[in-house]
């Protein structure tokens, strides 16, 4: 439900750190390319995202509206008509499609095909909603692949930059909010924009239902004070408000036929993710819930194989939705 | 040439910083001012700005700093944000008290409780009685701009007091806006030199700020008060030449938004004033008869602009984004200053507070909307039963 008729919301979500200037980029671009087109526009940072932690969920958001924007200071958005998300693992961790506008666009980073990315996407509520879902594999397209230590599509921040025309093509291509032209009246990069715009790969979304959108209708009502001493998860539990699990892009993987129980895993996790339940018929696990991936775990191991990291869209279960 | 970039408020005082050459930048993390030093940061290690970058350990150490740095003659920039400004808080009186033109940024957050990120303007409000400058920027490019004048201001001679541009964290340090990126030509006509009367230089030894006499208190501060009062007099110049060089149109102390037929007008700081001009606009069919006057510079305050400009209307709604618990009428800062300039006003017309964006909330349209409402029932009624209103805890009843 957009705050206001014509208002176009653009959403990016992104990894924290590694590709916090792919993403800035990204909405800069578009909402400039929207200001040419004479368009009212914005472009910012979600506020209540946590940047600064490596391969957190982020998101950077771009507005568009053809008349001055009404509410130009509420935090998020709320409604996005086009999402773009600059590394596919993210759909597996996050409700993407949240608030999505009827005859939604998703634009996803990403070698698999579209169709791998709607299966991801099956359980999410708004899918009905998603009309059209674009691929682009910035890694693979024209650049290096240079991984910074874990995941598909996501790259170090000196090549990811290069990868942004290609992103805006594809966005161009399938969303048609912003021009080729006024793009590349921003980005140098041409070549880039038109590969995007013309190799990405679009899919119509076969369950995809027409309704019409509608406005925000603010709700009625005042406010009461709140009680500053709320219930804490109790020591040794787990803080359901605090779930790490989608930070994850590759997933540790035992070989328990090879695992010696030594564990240096245990020791060294620095969520306290490996798990050793019982003392007869002891068996290392990791939480997945919480675990990020992050690769200390197989890197500590001294035996050969015993742990191993694999991508985590290999994978279809233990999905692990944020609920922001 | 100047050069328009798309950027937020918070780069746009590290663009205006490096404009500005500073010598010496100290710096501690706390959002949302980080994104100025992060910047500051890179440009420094990039080689663009040639300044001495330092750690501080915390505030506090980032203010003494920029003290000692301000006492041997350097250009000093800091900044901070919600608690890091109060943690600081000790340094604020001896900066001012001994004339360093320091200049520490705040980005506004609220305070604890409830640790959120989002702005409210207590942080710096409760500083404002320091001898500093202070004021807020209503856009990126005001962000910037005020950097520029901040420094002027506060290096003038007649001046020499510390300055806190302030911008409302996210609202303003967050999204991004067109900026103007001004040439160097236009700093350099703008924005002399520092040339402190007095630097530490262990050839010629001072002691500044020393222990005095108990007999000596009122007289140093009497200095301060007097400084505050020359800058007062310093501004309109100071803005008509940043107009002239950066073809701007700044008013210097109150900007105006459709106020020519107004009956009543929102009055404010910082980034919640742009909505109201869209609420000013769009109220017109409605019939009502809103205007816009946000206030550039709470410190110095400027008593008889004020008065003046706020006694042609039969109603001003103060938007308080600050508290100041236990305040006249329980109001806020900027209330009680409003109402003690308009004492002696020609007019005094019917003054509403709106306690709104606390905790760094957004004020949505259909609130100002309200508000404009309540202010024609203010116009309109006798006497008023209630003036003061928590925006969004109770019905806006003003008679």
């Amino acid at each position: 439900m957009a705050t206001q008729a014509n208002l176009i919301e653009v959403t990016i979500w992104f990894r924290g750190v590694t590709e916090a200037r792919l993403a800035r980029r990204l909405a800069n671009a578009i909402a400039s390319a929207g200001a040419r087109e004479g368009k009212f526009v914005q472009a910012f940072d979600n506020y209540a995202d946590s940047p600064d932690r490596i391969d957190v969920p982020c998101r950077s958001y771009a507005r568009l509206c053809v008349e001055p924007i009404a509410e130009p200071y509420i935090y998020e958005n709320h409604s996005p008509s086009v999402v773009i998300v600059t590394e596919a693992t993210l759909l597996k961790g996050c409700n993407v499609l949240k608030g999505l506008e009827p005859g939604g666009v998703l634009v996803v980073n990403t070698n698999r095909g579209p169709e791998a990315m709607l299966a991801l996407l099956q359980d999410l509520p708004n899918l009905h909603r998603l009309k059209t879902l674009a691929t682009i594999e910035v890694g693979n397209v024209a650049l290096p692949y240079v991984p910074y230590g874990a995941g598909e599509g996501a790259v170090d921040t000196a090549t990811q930059l290069k990868g942004a025309p290609i992103l805006l093509g594809a966005f161009s291509r399938a969303s048609g909010v912003v021009s080729i032209e006024s793009l590349k009246a921003i980005e140098r990069d041409h070549h880039g924009l038109e590969l995007g715009y013309n190799e990405t790969e679009l899919l119509e979304n076969p369950g995809y239902i027409p309704e019409e959108p509608t406005v925000e209708v603010l709700a009625e009502g005042y406010r009461s004070k709140v009680d500053l001493v709320i219930p804490a998860p109790a020591p040794g539990g787990e803080n359901e408000d605090m779930i790490t699990g989608n930070y994850r892009q590759q997933r540790p993987v035992i070989d328990l036929g090879k695992c010696t129980l030594c564990r240096m895993c245990w020791i060294s996790c620095p969520d306290s993710c490996i798990e050793v339940p019982g003392r007869s018929g002891e068996r290392i696990a990791v939480n997945l819930k919480y675990c990020k991936g992050c690769g200390v775990c197989w890197s500590v191991c001294p035996v050969e194989g015993a742990i191993r990291p694999e991508p985590e869209l290999n994978y279809a279960g233990d999905v692990v939705r944020i609920t922001y | 040439m100047p050069r328009k970039v798309r950027i937020a408020g918070a780069k746009a005082t590290a663009e205006a910083v490096k404009a500005a050459n500073v010598d010496v930048i100290c710096s501690y993390p706390i959002r949302p001012y980080t994104g100025t030093m992060i910047e500051l940061a890179r440009m420094v290690a990039d080689g663009e700005l040639d300044a001495e970058f330092v750690h501080g350990e915390g505030e506090h150490a980032q203010l003494s700093v920029v003290l000692g740095a301000s006492a041997a003659g350097a250009r000093v920039f800091t900044g901070t944000s919600g608690v890091g400004a109060t943690y600081a808080f000790e340094l604020y009186s001896p900066i001012a008290g001994e004339f360093h033109p320091v200049q520490c940024m705040i980005a506004n957050r609220t305070l604890d409780p409830p640790g959120d990120f989002g702005s409210e303007h207590t942080d710096a409000l409760s500083a404002r009685d320091q001898g500093w400058l202070m004021g807020w920027a209503a856009s990126p490019q005001e962000a910037y701009d005020n950097t520029l004048i901040y420094y002027r201001l506060g290096e003038d001679p007649r001046v020499m007091l510390p300055q806190f541009p302030c911008q409302d964290g996210y609202f303003i340090s967050h999204i991004s806006g067109e900026v103007e990126l001004a040439d160097s030509d236009q700093v350099e006509e703008f924005l002399p030199p520092f040339n402190p009367r007095n630097k530490l230089d262990p050839r010629q030894p001072v002691l500044m700020g020393p222990q005095c006499r108990a007999d000596q208190g009122a007289a140093i501060e009497l200095g301060r008060a007097e400084a505050m009062v020359r800058a007062r007099e310093v501004i309109p110049s100071v803005i008509a030449d940043f107009n002239r060089v950066f073809g701007r149109n700044y008013s210097p102390f109150l900007q105006e938004y459709m106020t020519e037929d107004a009956d009543m007008v929102f009055f404010g700081q910082g980034a919640h004033t742009v909505p109201a001009r869209l609420a000013a606009e769009r109220l017109r069919k409605d019939g009502l008869k809103v205007g816009v006057v946000q206030l550039r510079f709470m410190r110095p305050f400027p008593t008889d602009e004020v008065a003046e400009a706020l006694s042609r209307f039969k109603v001003v709604g103060v938007l308080e984004i600050s508290n100041s618990f236990g305040a006249v009428y329980d109001s806020g800062p900027v209330t009680a200053e409003v109402l003690s300039a308009l004492y002696y006003a020609p007019a005094q017309p019917k003054v509403l507070t709106f306690l709104g964006g606390l905790g760094g909330e957004n004020i949505r349209l259909a609130d100002y909307y309200e508000m404009a409402r309540a202010m024609k029932a203010a116009a309109d009624a006798e006497r008023l039963k209630k003036r003061v209103f928590w925006l969004g805890f109770e019905p806006l009843h003003v008679a």
